[in-house]
C-alpha cells in the first residue's frame, strides 16, 4: 500500500513550518548556562593569581641570583709590581685602527688625573694599587724610629752631626790609605 | 574615602551586572537556543551557541545594564554566533548541489511515513535555501518573533522581511512539489 503524497499548500506548509521551528531545548538550560558562565568568570581570576605566583617566584629567583653572585669569590688581587717599572696602559681597538700597532706605555706617576681615566681615553689602573712596592718596605725598627724622630725635631743639629760623621769618616778613609801605602807600597788607588 | 566609595561602587556594578545577566538567562535562554537551532539544526550545538551567547554577553561587561531592548540585543548576538558557529561547522554549498544531494538520498520506501518524510525533505529545502531567504524563514518559523524584530536582528527593513520569507515560501513549495513527486514516482 503506498502512502499518499501530502496536500503542498500553504496551510499545510504553515504547519510544517510551525513543526520546524517548535523546538525545545532540553530542561535545565537556564541553570545550565549560568553554571558555565560562573565557571568561565572564575577562570581570568584563576590565572590572574597564577601569573602572579610566577611572576613572584621569578623575581624572588632573580633577586636571589644577584645576592649570590654579588657575594661570590671576591676578586682576584691585583698583581703586585715592581717600584719605578713601566706601567702599560690598556689601548682600545680604534687606537690599533688609528695607526698605533703598539701599546702605549706610560709611566705608572704619569697619570696626574685624579678621576683614574688617562686624558686620551684610555682606562689607568687605581693609582693606590700601583705604588705597593715589592718588596713591600718592613717597618722601621725602634733605633731608625728613634732617629727619625730626633731629626725631625732637632734637624740643625742632626745637619752637624751628619756633616761630622762624614768627616770622620773620610778621615778614618784617609788613615786607613795612608796605612795600606806604608805596608804595601802601593797608592790607595793601586790597591782598589 | 574616594577609594572605598570606588570600590563600593564597582562591587555594586558587578552585583548590577551579575543580576541582569542573571535575569537575561532565566528570561530569553530559551529565545536564544531556538535561533542558535534555527541555525544550527542540532541540539548539542545550538546548546553550546546559547552558551558562547550569553559569555560573549557577559564579556561586555556592565553594557546589559544600559540596553533599552535587551531581548533584540540577545537574539542579534545569537544570531551572529550560530551563523559563525555554522559557517565554521561546514563549508557553504550552493544549492543546486543540495537539491543533487536530496534526491539522491531521498527514500521512497513506502513505510515511511509521510509526515517523517516532509518534514526531512522541509529540512534539506530549507538547508538549500540561500542565506538571503533562508534567515528570514528560519526567523519567522519562531513563535517569539515578529517581522519588526526579525527586521532589526538582519538589519534590513520590515517589508524586505515579508517580501524574502513570501519568495522563500514559494521556492520551498516548488522543490518539495518536485522532491515528493520524484520519491512518489519511485
Amino acid at each position: 500500500m503506498r502512502s499518499e503524497r501530502p496536500q503542498l499548500d500553504d496551510q499545510w506548509l504553515d504547519a510544517a513550518l510551525r513543526r520546524y521551528g517548535s523546538v525545545e531545548p532540553r530542561a535545565g538550560l537556564e541553570l545550565r548556562v549560568l553554571t558555565v558562565l560562573r565557571e568561565r568568570e572564575a577562570q581570568p581570576a584563576r590565572s590572574r593569581l597564577w601569573w602572579s605566583v610566577v611572576l613572584a617566584t621569578g623575581t624572588a629567583v632573580a633577586a636571589a641570583l644577584v645576592i649570590i653572585a654579588s657575594l661570590g669569590p671576591p676578586p682576584a688581587a691585583p698583581r703586585p709590581r715592581i717600584a719605578g717599572t713601566p706601567v702599560i696602559a690598556k689601548t682600545s681597538t680604534k687606537r690599533n685602527v688609528a695607526g698605533r700597532e703598539h701599546p702605549h706605555i706610560v709611566h705608572r706617576f704619569a697619570n696626574t688625573n685624579p678621576a683614574g681615566r688617562a686624558s686620551d681615553g684610555t682606562s689607568v689602573e687605581p693609582s693606590a694599587a700601583r705604588r705597593e712596592q715589592f718588596p713591600s718596605p718592613s717597618p722601621l725598627s725602634e733605633q731608625e724610629q728613634l732617629l727619625a724622630r730626633y731629626v725631625r725635631e732637632h734637624y740643625q743639629q742632626a745637619v752637624l752631626v751628619a756633616r761630622a760623621q762624614v768627616e770622620l769618616l773620610k778621615q778614618d778613609r784617609l788613615e786607613d790609605a795612608r796605612a795600606d801605602e806604608q805596608r804595601f807600597g802601593k797608592t790607595p788607588e793601586q790597591v782598589k | 574615602m574616594g577609594t572605598v566609595s570606588s570600590i563600593v561602587g564597582a562591587t555594586t556594578a558587578a552585583q548590577t551586572r551579575d543580576e541582569a545577566l542573571e535575569i537575561a538567562v532565566r528570561e530569553h535562554a530559551r529565545l536564544v537556543f531556538r535561533i542558535a537551532y534555527s541555525v544550527l539544526r542540532n541540539h548539542h550545538d545550538a546548546e553550546d551557541a546559547t552558551q558562547e551567547t550569553f559569555f560573549r554577553v557577559m564579556r561586555y561587561g556592565g553594557k546589559i545594564s544600559r540596553v533599552t531592548d535587551v531581548r533584540s540585543w540577545l537574539a542579534r548576538i545569537a544570531w551572529r554566533v550560530a551563523i559563525e558557529r555554522h559557517k565554521k561547522r561546514q563549508p557553504a554549498t550552493d544549492a543546486a548541489h543540495e537539491i543533487d544531494l536530496l534526491r539522491s538520498t531521498a527514500s521512497g520506501a513506502d513505510d515511511i511515513l509521510v509526515q517523517a518524510e516532509a518534514a526531512n525533505a522541509l529540512e534539506k529545502v530549507i538547508a538549500s535555501l540561500p542565506e538571503k531567504l533562508r534567515g528570514p524563514l528560519v526567523l519567522s518559523t519562531i513563535e517569539e518573533m515578529s517581522s519588526a524584530e526579525i527586521a532589526k536582528m538582519l538589519e534590513i527593513d520590515e517589508a524586505a522581511v515579508r517580501s524574502r520569507v513570501f519568495r522563500a515560501r514559494q521556492i520551498v513549495i516548488e522543490r518539495l512539489a518536485a522532491l515528493l513527486e520524484i520519491n512518489h514516482a519511485k
